[in-house]
């Protein structure tokens, strides 16, 4: 049966913001990504909610809705080339708040799609084979991705 | 290089995990999805129709000899009073002349604003900020952003779309760099009356349906403050109810009092405050309308 539409964003909402959230590292920027991916929905409600996974049907469209804007850095946001990041320090690997600010912050200087690819594979646990079905390109091409990505973090990591 | 490591993807879920406790509730994302949807439906249908539908609207008035002119207008007459336990119906007083957004913590501004939209100044600090920052990236677009109110270091903006439909945001300036920065979604604003002495505007629905002849309707009392199915059962809570009689309309404003203390409400799961509310003669064929808002709404349609 289809899904009434309000139902389905008082339902689901909250799993969609967290995506977006985790994408663009900012909560405005979140709300406007899951608003225009949910003002695209409701104009092909009646095709979307009959869909097997109406939600990955909206899922998919939060994504493309981060990689395809075309947004400026808010003021909000934290520099993030490597350059910009803390001066080295002694770390003991002991403060993990700090440590995940650095990881937070290393995130948001990825490239868009090496980042959803690890917000996807890290945190959404969607296979490779499935993230390549959300972002429309090859599975090898996300494991190229996350392999990128990955470097690049642990980079930005061994540096503290 | 393999990019196979434990440590760090462990650590990479345990960040993501950690921040997405902080993503935003979006509360009132589907009521503002639905309200864009429809409007920007609305503009489709009416690119197409605006012209047939000017040209005819011209020929009717011409036809009828009729315009918006103040003259046309029939005085309202006066309502009826009556106590009921809890609550008394009266004659709306003069037009309120403050607005305020629905939502927590919005300020009364004077309705005056909707029409006049003064530009923010755009030498000013808020007025730069504004220009840099990026409101152009919201998927609601305004064409202008006019002051509604600063409380503390948050600065209560509102918009105008294309359409003329009324949006709000809000930019504070509590970074230590002192510059403002974007602190809400660009949102539809769902204007309601506002009063100076602090009584809110209820919704309401009906109790029960009326008929054309009833002089009294009975109507389940709605504050602002509590979800849908909650009841405020402080005492006193109703001050006065507002009867508006238009030709084609009644709209009725229950007017309550909130405590002094915002976190002090009663709210409790039960059935609705009943309120009798008298009327000046038979309702008769017209549509009986929420208040709260502006423009009021049909009953039962509060945000």
């Amino acid at each position: 049966m289809a899904v009434d539409f309000h139902e389905y964003v008082a339902t689901r909402r909250r799993p969609l913001l967290r995506l977006a959230y985790l994408l663009t590292g900012d909560p405005h920027h979140a709300e406007d990504v899951v608003q225009t991916a949910l003002l695209q929905a409701f104009r092909q409600w009646r095709r979307v909610s009959r869909a097997d996974q109406p939600d990955a049907y909206v899922r998919r469209m939060v994504v493309n809705a981060y990689i395809d804007g075309k947004r400026r850095r808010s003021s909000t946001e934290s520099p993030t080339a490597p350059e910009d990041l803390p001066a080295a320090v002694q770390h003991d690997h002991t403060d993990a708040h700090a440590e995940r600010s650095l990881m937070w912050t290393a995130l948001a200087g990825l490239p868009r799609v090496q980042r959803a690819v690890l917000v996807l594979r890290y945190y959404e646990d969607l296979d490779d084979a499935r993230i390549a079905e959300l972002l429309g390109s090859s599975p090898v091409t996300v494991r190229s991705n996350a392999s990128r990505a990955l470097a690049r973090l642990r980079k930005e990591w061994t540096r503290v | 290089m393999s990019d196979l490591d434990p440590e760090l993807e462990a650590f990479l879920r345990t960040t993501l995990i950690d921040h997405a406790a902080d993503a935003p509730a979006g509360d009132d994302l589907a009521a503002a999805v639905t309200r864009v949807g429809r409007a920007q439906r609305r503009r489709h249908r009416l690119t197409g129709g605006a012209v047939a539908l000017a040209l005819g609207a011209v020929a009717v008035l011409a036809g009828s000899q009729l315009g918006p002119f103040a003259d046309d207008v029939e005085a309202p007459p006066a309502g009826a009073r009556r106590d009921l336990g809890t609550g008394v119906g009266k004659a709306l007083p003069p037009e309120p002349s403050m607005r305020t957004c629905d939502g927590t913590g919005w300020p009364a501004f004077d309705v005056a604003l909707l029409t006049e939209r003064p530009p923010v100044d755009p030498s000013s600090d808020l007025g730069q900020d504004i220009a840099g920052s990026d409101l152009d990236t919201s998927p609601v677009q305004a064409a202008r952003w006019a002051l509604a109110g600063q409380v503390g270091n948050v600065a209560y903006l509102l918009g105008w779309t294309s359409s003329g439909a009324v949006v709000k945001t809000m930019f504070r300036n509590d970074n230590p760099a002192g510059t403002w920065t974007r602190a809400g979604a660009v949102e539809f604003c769902e204007l309601q009356l506002a009063f100076a002495d602090g009584r809110q505007p209820a919704s309401w629905s009906l109790a029960a349906e009326p008929g054309p002849e009833a002089t009294t309707i009975r109507i389940h009392l709605l504050p602002p403050w509590c979800a849908e199915g909650y009841v405020d059962t402080a005492p006193d809570l109703l001050t006065d109810v507002l009867v508006d009689y238009r030709d084609d309309s009644v709209v009725v404003t229950p007017l309550v009092r909130p405590p002094a203390e915002p976190e002090t409400h009663s709210c409790e799961a039960g059935e609705p405050s009943v309120v009798d509310v008298d009327l000046a003669g038979p309702l008769g064929d017209r549509q009986l309308l929420d208040g709260r808002w502006d423009p009021p709404r049909p009953v039962g349609q509060g945000a």
